[in-house]
């Protein structure tokens, strides 16, 4: 077992894990717990007991520690990422939905707003889309989230500052 | 301006409205006005001066008399079939929001249930999608159907 220190990253720092490597499998979890984090680039981690660890504990405060063994990671590839897509896919429904129907109700208006008959009445007014869309409850993110953290034992180190503390 | 008479055609009949005729264009208008879903053919129609017309009066099988006139099919033509086509557009929209955001629940729900550590969650039944898509409904085509009704004065027996 490997413990992985998670700390706060962005774009201009130039430090990325490489792609499938233990430290960008922390990363994930880690972007999968936080609510806001969403950038490839949000989080940079490093093993524990490797130079670069202290070195950059020296800089800033880790936001997280994970424990990882390689069932761990296997089971973040085979159990977790499949229904982290499936989470993406509703959230990316529930977007082109309120899209499709908000363009929808534009046309309908512009046609409405350009007609001599139609052009007092309010075609939208009784569509309220954006009261429908928050009635839409879609927990899962959150659900999953809490999930995550619990079953890879990611650990929110409290005197750091996260992208959601 | 010229009364229309129009009556059910029934699937036996041979007879069909001309295509682009002003009958066609009666029965396009009944079928908007009444806000029924009934196909093309299922009502017939003849002008008032056509003999066919005073067999259906005799025969008690008119349902709806439309009154039509040059400046009441450019109306037609050039504002409300445009407009009836934005509004199935908007409902086909709806619908199709539906089924994709419930599709895209149940995807999740069954990666979860063949998951090892994340059965327990559930989506589609706990999104209240239905109850939020009533606050969606498309009110469009009656308002339509309204305004039909007032300048075709459409009249049912």
């Amino acid at each position: 077992m490997t413990k992985y220190l998670i700390f706060n990253n962005s774009l201009s720092t130039g430090k990325r894990n490489s792609p499938g490597t233990p430290e960008a499998v922390a990363c994930e979890i880690a972007r999968a717990v936080d609510k806001e984090a969403k950038g490839l680039y949000d989080y940079v981690a490093y093993s524990a007991n490797k130079p670069e660890a202290t070195l950059e504990v020296l800089k800033e405060l880790p936001v997280y520690s994970i424990n990882l063994t390689k069932r761990k990671i296997d089971l973040w590839h085979k159990d977790a990422l499949p229904i982290l897509d499936k989470i993406l896919a509703v959230t990316e429904a529930i977007e082109n939905a309120h899209d499709s129907i908000t363009s929808a109700i534009d046309d309908l208006q512009f046609d409405s707003r350009n007609s001599e008959i139609f052009h007092e009445i309010n075609f939208a007014g009784e569509i309220d889309i954006d009261r429908a869309f928050n009635r839409i409850d879609n927990q899962s993110e959150y659900i999953f989230a809490s999930m995550v953290k619990s079953v890879f034992g990611l650990e929110y180190l409290s005197h750091a500052q996260g992208v959601t503390p | 301006m010229t009364k229309y008479l129009i009556m059910e055609n029934p699937p036996s009949s041979e007879e069909f409205n001309k295509s682009g005729s002003r009958e066609e264009l009666a029965c396009a208008v009944v079928k908007v006005a009444s806000l029924h879903d009934y196909s093309a053919d299922h009502y017939i129609a003849f002008a008032v001066e056509n003999p066919q017309a005073s067999w259906a009066f005799l025969k008690d099988s008119v349902k709806y008399t439309v009154e039509i006139d040059d400046l009441r099919e450019e109306i037609w033509l050039k504002e409300i079939e445009p407009l009836l086509n934005e509004s199935e557009k908007l409902s086909e929209a709806i619908a199709q929001a539906y089924s994709v955001i419930f599709d895209a629940a149940e995807n999740f729900d069954m990666a979860c249930k063949k998951s090892k550590n994340f059965q327990d969650i559930a989506l589609s039944k706990d999104m209240d999608l239905d109850y939020a898509f009533e606050n969606i409904g498309n009110t469009s085509m009656t308002d339509i159907s309204e305004k039909v009704d007032e300048i075709f004065e459409v009249k049912s027996y």
